[in-house]
């Protein structure tokens, strides 16, 4: 696959620093980053690979370190409002940040996992003759991790799982494809004998962030986040258990914020039952101030959930469905770093950081952006 | 709508009431509210989970029935110990507490798990037949969270008076308060008068008259920061107290900017004292200016060429002599131009140091 390439102030853009860091940063960090051909000046093209790379290196340079590691989950019960879109820009974002992201794709649709450029229907075979790597094929799911899948016995090991669509120091992904959604069944299964599915995933994650098992090491990952599918059934519940935040999308219109209420209903059975729960976090989507349906929404969400409204929006803008006619695997965020969508996911990203405490206070960041 | 523009702000603060008046159907769709509270850490579920079965059989068999009908009490009875059902309990609204750690109420529940209940609560009967709490609250919420229905309890019979002294007495020496909360606690002795002074609180609650007026002072802030206190009470240890309240004295008319300050607490409530004063006086910080010095002025020939640069700083005048100008004449050329100007000065008489 071939992807677009950046010129430094595109870059400049995405990791929210000068130009001159850039150019200084990518020397001193010792990247190979291509030149522009041809007659004229040879500006610097770089790669989605380097951006990342870059990335990594100034979080390495001014000591960028998490204060907490969180995990997340992006879910609401309601389709169409945005999980997905938002799923992979988020986790972009956060990358660029120099945070270390595993997203995990929950739906058998696979729309997290297509986002990021991979065709889940697409055969080694086919691969093969199209003159595609065998690692754009999605060859296991999540659902290969757990033992419920694999009947009890040995699981495959993550690296045989994951995908890095960025390269090493970018987002990585558990990819999806249309077997996923039996999972749900082997669940049903497990409820039906009595051994708590819901708890499936939390265990997952606590033997892998305990780093003990080398099959399955997550320990080095600042943030860990589902994009759950819009469905209220064990898998979802199961990563809502297990997670430290929940981020439901809201499309501003009376379907959407109905479901926030009957996602609050679940948090609260959780915390009955569990003592535990995620906290949550309310994002307006296809926002717009200007109208009165939109500020009706608001209202009633904000005066049940004040704690929960987050205060950045993201609203609606065609440049998201142009991004999906780009076909070259890029998130919005990532494909077209000046438009307006892409700053208000920037801002919507860093509030949910601030919010999660993951980096502490947020004069550490400033300092790092300023240099 | 009319021609007059009106501005951002008033049509903003307008669309809260033009929606409740546009909209025919009332607005009552029901809104689940989200859960609050503490919750647990993914590794706590996990344990909690795993010896769940086992325990919980043992301790919910040998569980003695209660008799429903209960006499009123009498002072004879109330050292008597009883299992009341946990469901007639309710709070007592004396508590001063305000938050409950939950994972602190979790070990206790462990705690009544394992070993029982060592000790009985509190509680007085209200006229409705409930119970009310004197002391036990954490106790009671822990057997709640651990599913019992009943927990053992001594019945008082205490007015609403002796109540709420009991109430406010009784957490002093258990399971540490914020320093806030005991204020409060204290505040609320004085304004119902349990105690007329300092030193009558120290003796009602057992403790020192210095911790009295320690806490009592975290009261004095102002509004804006005991705003905070009321929803964060554990926010300002006395150490923390004490430097707002010394950048509080010294910026009195700050405080939106000092409590703003004080907010960062929230997030890092480890913060040293150090840290904290960084935080709170870094707004009043002067900026430092820096000024370039100014460019040198340049003295030409005749012919336009430079001969001399001039430069001047705070209290000097440096003079750059340019090649090919004798260096000894100008200075002497100089010197003899400012012994004119000075001749014509009068200065007055300079201190010794």
């Amino acid at each position: 696959m071939k992807r677009k390439t950046f010129k430094v102030q595109a870059v400049a853009k995405l990791l929210g620093i000068s130009v001159d860091s850039v150019r200084r940063d990518s020397d001193e960090a010792g990247l190979e980053i291509e030149r522009q051909g041809g007659v004229g000046p040879k500006t610097r093209l770089f790669t989605i690979e380097n951006i990342y790379d870059l990335a990594a290196y100034r979080a390495r340079k001014y000591g960028l370190v998490a204060k907490a590691k969180r995990i997340l989950t992006v879910y609401a019960p309601k389709g169409g409002v945005g999980k997905t879109t938002l799923s992979s820009n988020i986790a972009c974002i956060l990358s660029l940040m120099g945070l270390r992201v595993l997203v995990i794709d929950l739906d058998f649709q696979a729309n997290l996992t297509i986002s990021f450029g991979y065709d889940p229907e697409l055969t080694p075979d086919e691969a093969t003759a199209t003159g595609l790597l065998v690692d754009d094929c999605v060859n296991y799911h999540f659902g290969h991790l757990l033992p419920q899948w694999q009947q009890n016995g040995q699981t495959q090991s993550l690296s045989a799982v994951i995908k890095k669509p960025f390269g090493e120091n970018g987002p990585h992904l558990i990819p999806s494809e249309v077997t996923l959604d039996r999972l749900e069944a082997l669940f049903t299964v497990d409820a039906i004998m009595g051994k708590k599915p819901e708890l499936a995933i939390a265990r997952w994650l606590a033997d892998g962030r305990s780093g003990k098992n080398k099959d399955l090491d997550l320990s080095h990952y600042d943030v860990i986040m589902f994009d759950a599918p819009p469905a209220k059934n064990q898998t979802t519940r199961g990563a809502l258990l297990a997670s430290d935040f929940v981020v439901a999308p809201v499309s501003m219109e009376r379907y959407s914020t109905k479901s926030v209420s009957y996602l609050a209903g679940v948090l609260g059975e959780m915390q009955e039952e569990y003592g535990k729960y995620p906290q949550l976090a309310i994002l307006g989507n296809f926002f717009d101030d200007s109208r009165v349906r939109v500020a009706a929404q608001v209202i009633a969400l904000t005066s049940k959930y004040p704690d929960a409204w987050m205060d950045k929006t993201v609203r609606t803008s065609e440049e998201f469905k142009k991004v999906l006619d780009d076909d070259d695997g890029l998130p919005l965020a990532l494909s077209r770093p000046s438009s307006t969508p892409a700053d208000e996911l920037r801002a919507t990203t860093k509030e949910l950081v601030e919010k999660m405490g993951v980096l502490g206070s947020n004069l550490k960041t400033d300092a790092l952006r300023a240099a | 709508m009319s021609k007059t523009h009106q501005s951002e702000s008033a049509f903003t603060a307008s669309l809260k009431d033009r929606l409740r008046t546009a909209s025919t159907t009332p607005q009552t769709m029901h809104m689940t509210p989200p859960p609050s509270g503490a919750s647990k850490s993914l590794e706590d579920l996990l344990r909690d989970d795993a010896p769940d079965e086992p325990a919980s059989v043992s301790t919910s068999a040998p569980q003695p029935v209660v008799v429903a009908s209960i006499p009123a009490a009498t002072m004879d009875e109330a050292n008597v110990v009883r299992k009341i059902a946990l469901q007639d309990i309710v709070d007592s609204p004396y508590q001063p507490r305000k938050r409950y750690d939950e994972t602190r109420i979790q070990l206790l529940g462990e705690t009544l798990r394992a070993r029982g209940q060592d000790e009985a609560i509190v509680v007085r009967r209200l006229p409705s037949g409930k119970y009310e709490l004197i002391s036990g609250h954490r106790r009671t919420r822990a057997a709640r969270l651990i599913g019992w229905s009943e927990i053992d309890a001594r019945v008082r019979p205490l007015s609403d008076r002796e109540a709420e002294l009991a109430t406010l007495t009784s957490n002093e020496s258990n399971e540490e308060l914020s320093t806030y909360e005991r204020a409060k606690a204290y505040q609320e002795a004085l304004d119902r008068g349990f105690a007329t002074d300092q030193k009558g609180i120290a003796s009602l609650f057992g403790c020192s008259q210095g911790r009295v007026s320690q806490c009592l002072s975290l009261l004095q802030f102002p509004t804006p920061i005991l705003d905070l206190l009321e929803k964060y009470p554990g926010l300002l240890k006395t150490r923390h107290a004490r430097v707002v309240k010394e950048i509080l004295s010294k910026h009195p008319h700050a405080i939106d900017t000092i409590s703003a300050g004080v907010e960062v607490l929230i997030d890092k409530p480890e913060m040293d004292v150090d840290e904290l004063r960084t935080v709170l006086v870094k707004p009043f910080e002067k900026k430092r200016v820096r000024t370039k010095p100014p460019e040198p002025r340049m003295i030409t020939d005749k012919n336009g060429l430079s001969a001399f640069k001039v430069q001047i700083r705070e209290r000097e005048i440096v003079i750059r002599v340019e090649e090919g100008v004798d260096v000894d004449l100008a200075s002497k050329r100089a010197m003899g131009a400012l012994r004119e100007f000075a001749g014509t000065l009068e200065l007055s008489k300079k201190k010794i140091v």
